[in-house]
C-alpha cells in the first residue's frame, strides 16, 4: 500500500484544475483534485494506473510504473472532434476517426429561416454541396451535387437516407424546354421541423457501404426523438414569412406597341403585332397620345413600368408545428404535427403540407430494443406554375406584352365570344389571366414513411440489428387547358397517377473487440434487400363537351397510358474498423449488389474501400496553446451504378389505331412526334466510380479555430449511355457502355470565433469548393453527346472539356478578334456552332456570420456562385421584341433619319462598319429564331452571384425570466431568405433560374420571378 | 435470384414479339400525312420546290433558307418510324413458315420499302438504303448508296413483287390499311410504282427505262380512282390529332400558306383552283412567286389581304378528313401518255397520248367530283407539239398537294416552265443532307458527297440529266 500524490494542470495553461476525477483502475478508489489541482490517492501497488476524467477535458490513463509523485497535464477535449458523426446504416463514429470528409449541420441550422424544401437550406453551408433550385415556386424540386457530375446521363444526384432509410427523390414529369410542371421532389416533403440533424457523405468513400446508389454521396437526415426529458414536453414553432418578386426584367419605357417606330394604326394593326415576327414594342415614343388599341378602345399610349412586378401577387408561407416528446430509462417518443400554408406570388396557385409523425423506442427487455417510426405527409397543391415554353405560362404572357399594355386591359381576360382577349392574334400566345385562372391543374400526394427495428445485444460485444423500411406514396394529378384556348380551342384533360414503393429490408451484426489494449477493432456486417416501384396511369382527354367541367367523362377522344418499373438490388456487405490507440484509425468496407436491371451474367459488382485517418497531434503529443489537434485522412473507393430497368431488350408499344388498324412500333412511348426507339445493349455492364481523397484537419487556439481541406479525385467509367446514333441505322439511339468523367477537386472550411469577450461573441466561417470537371472520353465515332437543347443552344459533353458546355453560333470576329459586319451592317455569325460557355461553377462558396450578445444572437449567411454560364431565353425574347432596355439603342436616330444602330465592328474587307442598322432589323436578326442569322452568344451570360442568402435574429427569453414558469425555453426570430444580390450578372433574372433538375441545367426559359421571403418565426418549449 | 431478375427484367410496357400485321399499319400511318414529317418535308421544302406553294416561312433567298431542323425533322422519322419498323416487320415476316403466306407479305414489303425509300433517294439523291435500318445488327453508320444502285434495286423488287403476289386476299386484312387485304390492289400498285420509276430514269438509262415500262405497260394499273393508294384520314376537329391529315394541319392551323403564282396561271378555268386556294374577297384566287423573299418590296406584302391562302375549308384539298394519296389514277394515266408520246417501252401514237392525258385530266376532276369546264377544255386541249409541257403541267396540277413527286417530275422534266415567275434564282435539284449526319455518320456521308458532288441545292441527283 502506498500514497500516491500529485497536480493536474490544464495543459494549454500549466494551471492547477480542480475537480478532476483521480480513479485507481480496476478499483473502486478514487478522489478529487483540490482548488489547486492537487490530490492524494492511496494505491495497493505502484504498478496501477490512474484513470483521470474531467468534464471539458480529455480522459488519460496514466502507469504510475513505480512512481508515487505524478505531474499530469490534461488537454481540454476538442468538442468539435469529439463529436458523434452518424455514417451509413446508422453506425455511430468518431469524426476524429474518420478517414474521409462529411459535414454534418443541426436543427438550428436548418429550421430557423425556413425553406419549404428542406435541401435548399444546405446551400452554401457545405463545401462541395451545389443546390440548384428549380424557378418554379415554393413546392419545387431542387438539384443537389455533391463534387460535380458523375454519370454522363444517369442520375447525378445524391442518395437521401431519413433515419437509416433510403426514401425515393424522383422528380416524376419534370418540365423540359416545352413546358411543364414541377411536381416537386422526395425530399421537399421532409419538414425541417422534425429535422434533428443533416449528414453529408460527400462521395464513394464516405458511402461506399450504401452501394451502388452512393456514386453521388449520400443525405443522411436523422430526425428528432424524445428521451432528452422526463415526462412529457411540448414544443412548438411557428414561421410565418411573406413572399415578394425580387427581381424583374430590365424594361425600356420609351417605345410602345407597333412596328418600324409607328404606332398601330388600327385594331387589325395592333392585333397582327408579334404574328410572323412582326414587332412587339418597336413603335412610337409613348407620349400619352391617344391610339386605337386593339380592342378598338381608345387608350392613351404610355408606358406601363410595372406590368411585370404588378401581375404577381404577395405570396405567404405559415408553417406550425407542435411536438410531443418524453421517454424514461427504458422508452423514448416522440409525436409531431406540423403544417405548412403556402400561398404563392403566382396568383391562383396555393400549396399546402401536413405531417404527422411518430416515433418512439423501448427496451422490451434488457437486451431486447424495438424502434419504430411512422410519418404520413399530404400535399395538395392548386394550379403549380407553368414553366418555360408554353403558353399557359403567363411569364411568356409577359414577356411579350408591348410597353404600353397595361395589365387592366387585358380583364376581363375572355370575351362574350367565350374566347380570350389579347392584344395579338398569335397562336402561340395567351393572355396571363386565361393562363392562371382557366388552365390550372391540382394535385395531391399522400405518402406515408415509416421503419420497424428490432436490435438485440447478443453479449457485450455482439448485437444484431433488424430493419424494414417502407417509403409509399401516390401522387394525383390532374390538369387542364379550359375550351377556347387559342392553341388547344377543344380544351384539354390530363390525369395522372403515380404510386411510388421503395423497400428496403437489411439486417446488420455489430461486433466490438479489444484485440490488444490499444488496438480495437469493430466490425459492421449486413445485407439488405431493396425493392422499388413505380406505377403509372394516366389519361389524356381531347375536345371536351362542357366547359369547364374537368372529368375525362367530358372529352370526346381519350388516350390512356399506363406504365409499370420494378427494380431490385440484393446486396452484402461489411466494415471493418481498427483504432490504435485513439489516434490511428483504418475502416475497410466491401459491398457485393445484384441488381435485376443488369444481364444475369453481369448482375453483380463488388464494392472495396479503404480510409485511414492519423491524429498526429495525439500521436505526437504535439499540444499547445496555439496548435491543439491535427489530424490527416486518406481514402480510396470504388462504387459501381446499375441502370434503370427494361434495357437490355427491344420492345414494341401500341401507337394507338388508325382506320380501323391498331397499330405497334418500336420503341416505348406511344408519340405521333417523336418516335423513341433505342437499339438496346445485351451485355450492359454497371458504372464504375473510383474515389480518392486525402486532407487535413487542423485546431487551433483553445479550438476557437478549426480548419479542414479535402482534396478529391473521381473517375466514372463504363457509363451506361444512351447515345444519338445516325438514324439511318432505323434507330434514335443505342445504350452503350462508354465514356469516363472526371471530377477533380478542394474543399476547405474554416470556421472561427473572432471574439468572445464577456456577453459578446462573433463567429465567422468560410466554406469553399472548387470542383474541376473533364469529359475524359465518350466512345468511338462520338465527338459529343448532347444533354439538352434549347432555342439555339444545346448542352452537351464533349472529350477534353467539361460536362455541360452550351454550344451555339458566336459573332464572327476577324483576326483582330473584332466583330464581322455584312454589307446590310448586321453582324455575321460563325460557320458553325460554337462552345459559348459552361454551365459548371468554377468555384462555389460560403460565408456565415453569427454573433450573440446577451440573448440576441445575430446569424447570417451569404452564397456565392463564381462562374457557370446560363442561357437566357426570357432575354432573348425580350431583345427581339423590343422590350428589353438594351434594345433602345440607335431607334431615336433611324426614326429620326440620323443615324440608327452602327455595330463597333469591321467588313468583310476590313474596314471600319459605318452602316447604321433599324435596330428592330438588328435585334430579329440576332435573337429571332428560325431565320438561319440569329446569334446566342449575347445571351449566354455569366450565372456568378453573391446572394444574401439568410438573415436572421433571434430573441432567447433569459432563463431568470421563464424560472418557475410551465415555459422552458422560448425565442422569437426575425427572419429572411433570399433577400438581396450582393452580385449578379443576369439581367433582370435569377442565375438560380432552371426549368428543371436534370443533368442538363444552364437554360432559363420565361423563369418564374425569384423571390425574396421575411418574417418571424417563433420557438417555445414547455 | 437470377429467375427473379429475370421476371422482373421483363418489361410489363411494351410487347416484345408482335405480328407483322400489327406493324404494317403504323408504317403506312406514319408515311402518309403524318403531321411532323409533313409540314417539315412536304409543306415547307418539297411543296416550295415544287412551286406549288408560297410562303413567308420559308424567308430566305433563292429557296436558300434551309432550316435543318426541318430537314432533320424528316429524315429522322422517315429512317426510324418507317426504315426502323419496316426491318423489324421484315424481320418477323421471316420467322414465318415458308409458304404462299410469306411469299406475299414479304412482297408486300418490298413494295412498301420503295415507297419510303424512292421518295428520299428522289429528294436528297444518294441515301443510305441496302444498310439502312440495320441497327439491330449492329449497324449503326450504314452508307450511302449511289441513286443508280438504289433505282436499280427497286424495279427488281418490284418486278419480283408484282411476280410474287397473286389475285385473290392477303393474311393482312383489315390491318392493311392501303388496299385492306386485296392483293389485287398491291399488284397494281407495284405495277404503278415500278411504271413510276421506269418513267423517271427514262433520260438518264433509256434502256433500262424501256424494259421496265414495257414489262407493265399492259398489265393491271391504277387507272381508276378505284385503285388510288391511299391513306383515310378523318377530320375530328383536332388539328394535332393523328387521325387527321397532317398535311391539312399546319396548313389550317396557320396562316401562313399560300397559293404559288404558276400554279394559278396554270389552273384558269380548273375548277379544282377554288378548292386549292381560297378566294379573295375579289372573288379570285391570286398566288405570289414561289422562292420570293417575304420583304420584297416588287410584290405586295405576304397577307391574306394580297393572296390566296390554301384553302382549308371544308370538303377543299386541306380538309382535316382529306385521304392522302401515295398514287393516283390520275398520275398514272399521265404517265401512259408520256409513254405514248415518247414511245418509251411500246410504239410511239399522239392518238393514244392525247387519250391517256384527258384521262388523267378527266380522273383528276372525278376526283374530288368535278368535271372540267369549257374554259379549261379550251386551255388544255391537247397539241402533240406541246404534248410533254401539257401532260407533265396537267400532272403536277394534279399532284397537289404531293409536293415531292411533284419536284422530281419538275426536276426530271424540267416542265412546267416557270420563266416569268421565278423572281430569285434557280430551282434546287436536290435537298440538303441534315446536319446531324456529318457528325453521325460522317464518312459515309463524305464518301457519298465525293460521289454525287458538293451537298448543296445545286447538284443534280444521278436520273436528272438537264
Amino acid at each position: 500500500q502506498s500514497t500516491v500524490t500529485g497536480t493536474i494542470k490544464d495543459a494549454t495553461d500549466n494551471t492547477g484544475i480542480p475537480g478532476v476525477n483521480v480513479l485507481v483502475k480496476g478499483s473502486t478508489t478514487g478522489t478529487v483534485t483540490d482548488i489547486n489541482g492537487d490530490f492524494s490517492i492511496d494505491v495497493s501497488s505502484t504498478d496501477a494506473t490512474l484513470v483521470i476524467s474531467y468534464v471539458g477535458y480529455e480522459s488519460k490513463e496514466v502507469e504510475l510504473n513505480g512512481r508515487t509523485s505524478v505531474n499530469i497535464s490534461l488537454n481540454p477535449s476538442m468538442e468539435e472532434l469529439s463529436e458523434v458523426i452518424v455514417t451509413a446504416y446508422g453506425i455511430q463514429k468518431e469524426t476524429k476517426s474518420l478517414g474521409y470528409s462529411v459535414a454534418q449541420l443541426e436543427s438550428k441550422q436548418l429550421n430557423t429561416v425556413k425553406e419549404t424544401n428542406v435541401v435548399n437550406s444546405l446551400s452554401g453551408r457545405v463545401a462541395g454541396l451545389q443546390v440548384s433550385k428549380t424557378a418554379s415556386g415554393p413546392a419545387g424540386s431542387s438539384r443537389v451535387i455533391i463534387r460535380g457530375n458523375n454519370s454522363l446521363v444517369g442520375n447525378n444526384q445524391p442518395l437521401y437516407v431519413v433515419d437509416g432509410i433510403p426514401i425515393d427523390n424522383q422528380n416524376l414529369d419534370a418540365a423540359g424546354r416545352w413546358g411543364g410542371i414541377d411536381y416537386g421532389d422526395g425530399i421537399g416533403d421532409i419538414s425541417a421541423d422534425n429535422i434533428e440533424n443533416v449528414t453529408v457523405l460527400k462521395g464513394p468513400n464516405a458511402a461506399a457501404l450504401y452501394g451502388a446508389r452512393a456514386a453521388n454521396g449520400v443525405i443522411q437526415i436523422t430526425t428528432k426523438s424524445g428521451g432528452q426529458r422526463k415526462g412529457v414536453g411540448i414544443d412548438y414553432t411557428s414561421t410565418f414569412t411573406i413572399d415578394q418578386v425580387m427581381i424583374s426584367p430590365e424594361y425600356q419605357n420609351v417605345y410602345g406597341a407597333g412596328t418600324g417606330g409607328e404606332a398601330p394604326a388600327n385594331a387589325d394593326e395592333y392585333l397582327a403585332l408579334g404574328t410572323n415576327g412582326i414587332g412587339t414594342s418597336w413603335g412610337a415614343p409613348m407620349n400619352g397620345q391617344m391610339i386605337t388599341y386593339w380592342d378598338g378602345v381608345q387608350r392613351p399610349y404610355s408606358p406601363k413600368p410595372d406590368n411585370f412586378t404588378n401581375f404577381w401577387e404577395t405570396g405567404q408561407t405559415f408553417t406550425n408545428t407542435l411536438a410531443f416528446s418524453g421517454g424514461s430509462e427504458t422508452s423514448a417518443f416522440r409525436v409531431s404535427l406540423s403544417r405548412m400554408d403556402n400561398q404563392s406570388i403566382l396568383p391562383n396557385s396555393k400549396f399546402n403540407r401536413t405531417s404527422i409523425t411518430a416515433k418512439g423506442n423501448t427496451d422490451l427487455t434488457s437486451k431486447l430494443n424495438v424502434a419504430a417510426k411512422f410519418t404520413y405527409i399530404r400535399n395538395k397543391a392548386d394550379n403549380r406554375a407553368n414553366l418555360a415554353d408554353i403558353m399557359d405560362n403567363p411569364v411568356n404572357g409577359l414577356i411579350w406584352m408591348p410597353r404600353n399594355e397595361d395589365l387592366s386591359n387585358l380583364l376581363p381576360y375572355k370575351g362574350e365570344d367565350g374566347l380570350q382577349r389579347l392584344y395579338t392574334t398569335e397562336t402561340f400566345r395567351l393572355n396571363p389571366y386565361w393562363a392562371v385562372e382557366e388552365n390550372g391543374n391540382e394535385d395531391n400526394k399522400n405518402r406515408i414513411i415509416s421503419f420497424l427495428k428490432l436490435k438485440y445485444e447478443i453479449n457485450d460485444w455482439l448485437s444484431a440489428e433488424l430493419m424494414s423500411g417502407m417509403d409509399w406514396y401516390t401522387s394525383e394529378r390532374l390538369r387542364y387547358v379550359a375550351k377556347g384556348t387559342r392553341y388547344r380551342p377543344g380544351g384539354e384533360i390530363q390525369e395522372n397517377t403515380y404510386q411510388v414503393q421503395e423497400f428496403n429490408n437489411m439486417f446488420l451484426l455489430k461486433s466490438n473487440h479489444s484485440l490488444t489494449d490499444k488496438l480495437s477493432l469493430k466490425t459492421v456486417a449486413g445485407g439488405n434487400i431493396l425493392r422499388q416501384t413505380t406505377n403509372q396511369f394516366g389519361a389524356i382527354g381531347t375536345n371536351l363537351a362542357v366547359d369547364g367541367f374537368y372529368n375525362l367523362s367530358n372529352a370526346s377522344a381519350i388516350t390512356f397510358s399506363r406504365n409499370k418499373f420494378e427494380k431490385e438490388i440484393w446486396s452484402i456487405f461489411a466494415q471493418a474498423s481498427f483504432d490504435y490507440n485513439g489516434y490511428l484509425f483504418l475502416d475497410i468496407t466491401g459491398r457485393n449488389d445484384w441488381s435485376s436491371t443488369l444481364p444475369l451474367d453481369n448482375n453483380d459488382f463488388f464494392y472495396p474501400s479503404v480510409s485511414t485517418g492519423f491524429a498526429f497531434s495525439e500521436a505526437f503529443d504535439l499540444y499547445n496553446d496555439v496548435f491543439n489537434y491535427g489530424k490527416i485522412r486518406a481514402s480510396w473507393a470504388r462504387v459501381g451504378n446499375d441502370t434503370n430497368p427494361y434495357q437490355l431488350t427491344t420492345s414494341f408499344g401500341s401507337m394507338g389505331s388508325h382506320a380501323g388498324a391498331s397499330m405497334f412500333g418500336l420503341g416505348p412511348y406511344q408519340d405521333q412526334y417523336v418516335p423513341y426507339q433505342i437499339i438496346p445493349n445485351f451485355n450492359l455492364k454497371p458504372e464504375q466510380t473510383t474515389s480518392i481523397e486525402a486532407g487535413i484537419d487542423l485546431v487551433f487556439f483553445k479550438d476557437r479555430l478549426d480548419l479542414s481541406v479535402t482534396y478529391y479525385k473521381s473517375n466514372t467509367e463504363n457509363q451506361i449511355l444512351p447515345v444519338t446514333v445516325s438514324s439511318t441505322s432505323g434507330y434514335q439511339g443505342a445504350i452503350i457502355n462508354a465514356g469516363e468523367m472526371q471530377n477533380s477537386g478542394i474543399e476547405a472550411s474554416i470556421n472561427g470565433t473572432l471574439i468572445k469577450a464577456g456577453d459578446f461573441s462573433l463567429d465567422l466561417g468560410f466554406r469553399f469548393a472548387k470542383n474541376k470537371n473533364k469529359v475524359v472520353a465518350l466512345t468511338d465515332g462520338l465527338d459529343q453527346l448532347l444533354l439538352g437543347a434549347d432555342r439555339g443552344i444545346s448542352v452537351v459533353a464533349s472529350p477534353g472539356n467539361p460536362y455541360g458546355d452550351l454550344l451555339g453560333y458566336d459573332f464572327l470576329r476577324d483576326a483582330n478578334g473584332q466583330v464581322v459586319v455584312g454589307d446590310d451592317g448586321i453582324p455575321l455569325r460563325t460557320e458553325g456552332v460554337e462552345v459559348l460557355g459552361n454551365i459548371n461553377p468554377d468555384w462555389l462558396g460560403g460565408i456565415t456570420l453569427g454573433a450573440s450578445y446577451k440573448n440576441f444572437r445575430f446569424n447570417a449567411l451569404i452564397d456565392i456562385r463564381q462562374g457557370g454560364d446560363i442561357y437566357s431565353i426570357t432575354n432573348r425574347y425580350l431583345h427581339a421584341n423590343g422590350n428589353h432596355a438594351n434594345t433602345l439603342e440607335g431607334r431615336e436616330e433611324w426614326y429620326a433619319g440620323t443615324g440608327g444602330l452602327v455595330i463597333d465592328g469591321v467588313t468583310e474587307g476590313g474596314a471600319v462598319n459605318t452602316v447604321a442598322v433599324d435596330p428592330e432589323v438588328y435585334w430579329a436578326s440576332i435573337a429571332r429564331n428560325g431565320l438561319g442569322t440569329s446569334i446566342d452568344k449575347p445571351f449566354v451570360y455569366d450565372g456568378s452571384y453573391i446572394k444574401m442568402r439568410e438573415m436572421s435574429l433571434t430573441y432567447t427569453l433569459p432563463e431568470s425570466v421563464i424560472d418557475g414558469s410551465f415555459i422552458q425555453s422560448l425565442d422569437v426570430s426575425l427572419v429572411g431568405r433570399n433577400l438581396f444580390f450582393l452580385k449578379n450578372n443576369l439581367p433582370g433574372i435569377d442565375p438560380e433560374s432552371t426549368y428543371n433538375s436534370g443533368n442538363a441545367g444552364g437554360r432559363e426559359s420565361a423563369s418564374f420571378p425569384a423571390f425574396r421571403s421575411y418574417g418571424m418565426t417563433l420557438n417555445v418549449s414547455f | 435470384c437470377d429467375d427473379r431478375f429475370e421476371e422482373l427484367n421483363n418489361n410489363p410496357n411494351q410487347v416484345v414479339e408482335v405480328s407483322p400485321d400489327q406493324i404494317l399499319p403504323y408504317i403506312q400511318n406514319g408515311m402518309s400525312a403524318h403531321r411532323f414529317e409533313s409540314w417539315r418535308g412536304n409543306i415547307l421544302y418539297a411543296m416550295h420546290y415544287s412551286c406549288l406553294m408560297s410562303s413567308p416561312w420559308l424567308g430566305g433567298v433563292e429557296f436558300q433558307a434551309a432550316n435543318d431542323a426541318w430537314t432533320q425533322g424528316m429524315w429522322d422519322r422517315a429512317y426510324q418510324r418507317l426504315g426502323g419498323n419496316l426491318q423489324a416487320m421484315e424481320d418477323f415476316i421471316n420467322d414465318l413458315p415458308e409458304g404462299p403466306d410469306k411469299d406475299a407479305q414479304l412482297a408486300i414489303a418490298d413494295v412498301m420499302r420503295v415507297l419510303i425509300y424512292h421518295r428520299l433517294t428522289d429528294f436528297f439523291g444518294d441515301v443510305p438504303y441496302s444498310e439502312a435500318g440495320l441497327g439491330m445488327e449492329g449497324i449503326f453508320q450504314p452508307k450511302y448508296d449511289a441513286q443508280e444502285e438504289i433505282y436499280k434495286d427497286m424495279l427488281s423488287r418490284l418486278e419480283s413483287a408484282s411476280a410474287r403476289l397473286r389475285m385473290g386476299e392477303n393474311t393482312y386484312g383489315t390491318q392493311d390499311i392501303f388496299y385492306k387485304g386485296d392483293e389485287e390492289g398491291w399488284i397494281r400498285l407495284a405495277n404503278s410504282l415500278r411504271l413510276r420509276l421506269g418513267m423517271r430514269i427514262s433520260d438518264i438509262d433509256p434502256q433500262l427505262s424501256a424494259q421496265h415500262v414495257g414489262a407493265v405497260i399492259n398489265e393491271p394499273l391504277i387507272t381508276t380512282n378505284d385503285w388510288n393508294c391511299l391513306m383515310p384520314h378523318e377530320n375530328d376537329g383536332s388539328q394535332w390529332s393523328s387521325a387527321s391529315n397532317g398535311t391539312s394541319a399546319p396548313i389550317s392551323a396557320f396562316a401562313a400558306h399560300y397559293m404559288a403564282k404558276a400554279l394559278v396561271d396554270n389552273m384558269q378555268g380548273d375548277p379544282r383552283l377554288e378548292f386549292y386556294g381560297a378566294a379573295l374577297e375579289s372573288g379570285e384566287v391570286v398566288g405570289r412567286p414561289s422562292g420570293t423573299i417575304p420583304s420584297d418590296v416588287s410584290l405586295p406584302d405576304f397577307t391574306a389581304d394580297n393572296y390566296s391562302l390554301l384553302n382549308s375549308s371544308e370538303g377543299a384539298v386541306f380538309d382535316l378528313g382529306n385521304d392522302w394519296i401515295h398514287i393516283s389514277a390520275a398520275e398514272v394515266n399521265f404517265l401512259l401518255a408520256e409513254a405514248a408520246l415518247r414511245g418509251i417501252g411500246r410504239n410511239q401514237s399522239d392518238a393514244d397520248a392525247q387519250m391517256y392525258y384527258e384521262e388523267g385530266i378527266n380522273q383528276g376532276l372525278s376526283y374530288w367530283g368535278l368535271s372540267p369546264t369549257t374554259e379549261m377544255e379550251t386551255n388544255t386541249a391537247f397539241d402533240p407539239a406541246q404534248g410533254m409541257n401539257q401532260i407533265i403541267t396537267q400532272k403536277w396540277i394534279a399532284l397537289f398537294p404531293d409536293g415531292f413527286e411533284a419536284f422530281a417530275e419538275l426536276r426530271r422534266t424540267d416542265y412546267p416552265t416557270f420563266a416569268s415567275d421565278q423572281v430569285y434564282g434557280d430551282i434546287p435539284k436536290r435537298h440538303k443532307y441534315p446536319v446531324i449526319e456529318q457528325t453521325l455518320n460522317g464518312k459515309n456521308y463524305s464518301e457519298a458527297i465525293s460521289r454525287q458532288g458538293p451537298d448543296v441545292e445545286t447538284t443534280s441527283v444521278w436520273w436528272d440529266v438537264n
